[in-house]
């Protein structure tokens, strides 16, 4: 559906994409995944036409976008990051002007439906909620009946419910056969959402899998938190950690909603990590409040890819 | 494309705020130069001591008063007072009457031009009036000491008893097209309340749009890029001839200012000069990097422009080089060719050159815009 090639972007001496190639399937929702200024939306506006690259080649459906931009904007639909829409128009009205330059088109009102906004088709974007807004861009990008569709960051910035209604809308757009490619720095949502995730970091792929296989991949597929009701001893700390092929690191953690002292091992093996805490607590006269197993998460994926935080 | 116009026009009427200022401007440029009548030949204070205090000064007091340019000022009772108001610039004119003043037997001397003294007041010396004026104002004490010595000298055949001298002239007043400087005036406003409001207007819209993406949003559509253009211009263009008709209906009916020419001709200059401005504002647009910006670039370039080409005052009484200068200025030939169909009663083709003029600023600007126009 979508092919990337040797994609590179700069501008001047700044490269914001560095030589990334992929290719979308028909059918999937393909996340990618990474801090601000990885390069993530420069990459979808090449693939959407709105930017020429340095070098490389964008092919959606088959249609290449510089060569042909206008065959390609005719069967996609885009979300643009932080779009807003004229302020003196109601959405139906919105809806029904984008709508008037394609080709093909759904009528508005059945869009508004989809999305849950028809009661609100006489009102202006104004009045609207953070949530409700990214539902009716969604919508907006669903005007032409697209095969792709293009999502820049389509949760940033709402509140976890808003987030979790918003990827409902997301997975029914994909159960309708389209094929969906969006941009996001939420791991949770990457792992929700997407068939596969390319990890960018500095306008390069750093991992592209599906959220499994980037998980199994990790030396530490899991994490043991504990709390203890005192703060620990450096003798105590570092006699944890003698277990070094099972442990590999350990350290305080913030944690908000503890009363006490929070720590996480990354660990290989979650049954031998566990009874060697248990252990070392015994050993050392420690109580612990709490423990737990959890297992890794994208964001784990990519602190281990890029040594970096993933952050807002 | 049509439906981009329509909804356009549904934005602008409906962002009320902005429609009515882009209506009032001028036409509150046209309520106050209408409502203070300026362009007459203004007027002048004169105080009159009255020393004689007869039937004889208080006719002269009378005739002085019938002229319209003068204000008679009562307010100074002593002639000192008088005269320091005159240095100070509070009082045109003063004109003091000696006692002598009175039923006369002897001729009248003329007004004695800012001598000093009261006059003398025997009997067998003339009487001499005097009056104090500013020496700058040329035109206004032509009037004034003409009055008097007319006044005078007509006092004088008639203390001699002479009959009517055998030479007279006979004005005659002939109605003749009498253009007021508030007609030439509104056709400035005109030109300029659309000048101002294309190039703001289009420059802070734009720059809002593409700072909210708007623009990138339509981009990302088969929308063309022509098309977008065209219906920003032609939404814009109608509510400059909807301004345009405002300005001059009220000129017109409420403040009585009078158009000569063919008012149809003013529209279609203002629709083809729209177009250059708009494109400047588009210019702009490209230039500034937030609405604010586009706001003050918008006005440094308007204002300055709005002066320059004659919007209040004639470009010849500006100095040095820059009568020759400003021609090149887009609202120089626009307001030259709209006065000329307006006051001049010309037709366009009568126009021509200032019409050239404005195509080539068309033309280039078209293609500057162009250039410089960014979506993002």
């Amino acid at each position: 559906m979508i092919e990337v090639k040797g994609l590179v972007k700069r501008y001047g001496s700044l490269t914001a994409v560095d030589d990334i190639s992929f290719t979308v399937h028909r059918g999937e929702i393909f996340g990618i995944l990474g801090p601000n200024g990885a390069g993530k939306t420069t990459t979808l506006e090449i693939i959407e036409g709105l930017q020429r690259p340095t070098t490389g080649q964008t092919l959606v459906l088959g249609i290449d976008t510089h060569r042909n931009p206008a065959a390609v904007k005719e069967r996609i639909g885009v979300q643009i990051q932080a779009s807003a829409y004229f302020d003196y128009l109601t959405l139906d009205e919105i809806l029904t002007l984008f709508g008037s330059f394609y080709r093909r088109r759904i009528p508005s009102r059945e869009l508004l439906k989809r999305v849950g906004l028809l009661d609100r088709a006489r009102t202006t974007l104004k009045k609207l909620s953070g949530g409700q807004k990214q539902r009716f861009t969604v919508a907006a990008s669903l005007l032409n009946d697209p095969e792709v569709v293009i999502l820049d960051e389509p949760t940033t910035g709402l509140d976890p419910q808003a987030r979790r209604s918003l990827w409902q809308l997301i997975q029914q757009i994909h159960s309708d056969g389209k094929t969906v490619i969006l941009t996001t720095h939420y791991m949770e949502e990457a792992q929700t959402l997407c068939s596969r995730v390319a990890i960018m970091d500095m306008g390069r792929i750093v991992a592209l899998d599906t959220p499994a296989n980037l998980l199994r991949g990790l030396a530490s597929p899991y994490a043991v938190k504990m709390i203890t009701s005192r703060s620990l001893l450096s003798h105590e700390a570092e006699s944890l950690q003698r277990s070094p092929d099972n442990i590999l690191s350990f350290g305080s953690i913030q944690d908000g909603t503890a009363h006490g002292h929070s720590y996480q091992l990354r660990v290989r093996n979650a049954p031998q990590a566990v009874a060697h805490v248990l252990a070392w607590a015994a050993a050392h006269d420690i109580t612990l409040a709490h423990l737990e197993v959890v297992p890794a998460s994208l964001e784990d994926v990519f602190l281990e890819l890029t040594g970096k935080e993933l952050r807002d | 494309m049509l439906a981009l116009l329509v909804a356009n026009l549904k934005i602008m009427v409906r962002d009320r705020q902005a429609l009515f200022w882009a209506l009032a401007f001028p036409l509150i440029l046209v309520m106050v130069f209408g409502v203070f009548e300026v362009g007459g030949p203004g007027s002048a204070d004169l105080a009159i001591i009255d020393h004689a205090n007869s039937p004889l000064s208080r006719e002269l007091q009378s005739k002085l008063a019938e002229i319209d340019y003068l204000n008679i000022n009562r307010q100074y009772v002593s002639q000192a007072e008088a005269q320091e108001a005159l240095k100070d610039g509070d009082l045109e004119y003063l004109l003091v009457i000696p006692r002598g003043m009175t039923e006369l037997s002897r001729p009248l001397a003329s007004p004695n031009r800012n001598s000093d003294g009261v006059g003398s007041t025997h009997p067998d010396e003339p009487v001499s009036l005097t009056i104090y004026y500013d020496v700058n104002n040329e035109v206004g004490n032509q009037l004034v000491i003409e009055t008097i010595r007319h006044f005078l000298d007509e006092e004088n055949l008639r203390l001699i008893g002479s009959p009517p001298p055998p030479l007279n002239l006979v004005p005659r007043e002939v109605q003749v097209r009498k253009v007021e400087y508030f007609d030439v005036l509104l056709i400035g406003l005109v030109g300029m309340g659309m000048m101002t409001n294309s190039i703001i207007f289009i420059a802070v819209k734009i720059s809002m749009y593409r700072n909210q993406a708007i623009l990138k949003r339509m981009l990302v559509t088969p929308l063309k890029v022509r098309n977008y253009f065209a219906s920003e211009v032609l939404a814009h263009l109608l509510l400059t001839l909807v301004q345009t008709a405002v300005v001059i209906g009220v000129g017109v009916f409420v403040f009585g200012a009078s158009i000569y020419g063919n008012v149809l001709w003013v529209f279609i200059i203002v629709a083809f000069a729209n177009t250059i401005f708009l494109n400047i504002g588009f210019i702009i647009s490209g230039w500034a990097n937030s609405p604010r910006a586009a706001s003050g670039m918008g006005n440094a370039v308007a204002i300055p422009m709005m002066f320059f080409s004659g919007t209040f005052f004639p470009t010849s009484s500006l100095p040095a080089f820059l009568p020759e200068l400003v021609q090149v200025l887009p609202l120089t030939p626009m307001l030259d060719a709209m006065r000329g169909v307006a006051i001049d009663g010309l037709g366009l083709w009568q126009v021509w050159q200032e019409l050239a003029m404005l195509a080539g600023w068309l033309v280039v600007s078209s293609a500057v815009a162009v250039k410089l126009f960014r979506f993002g």
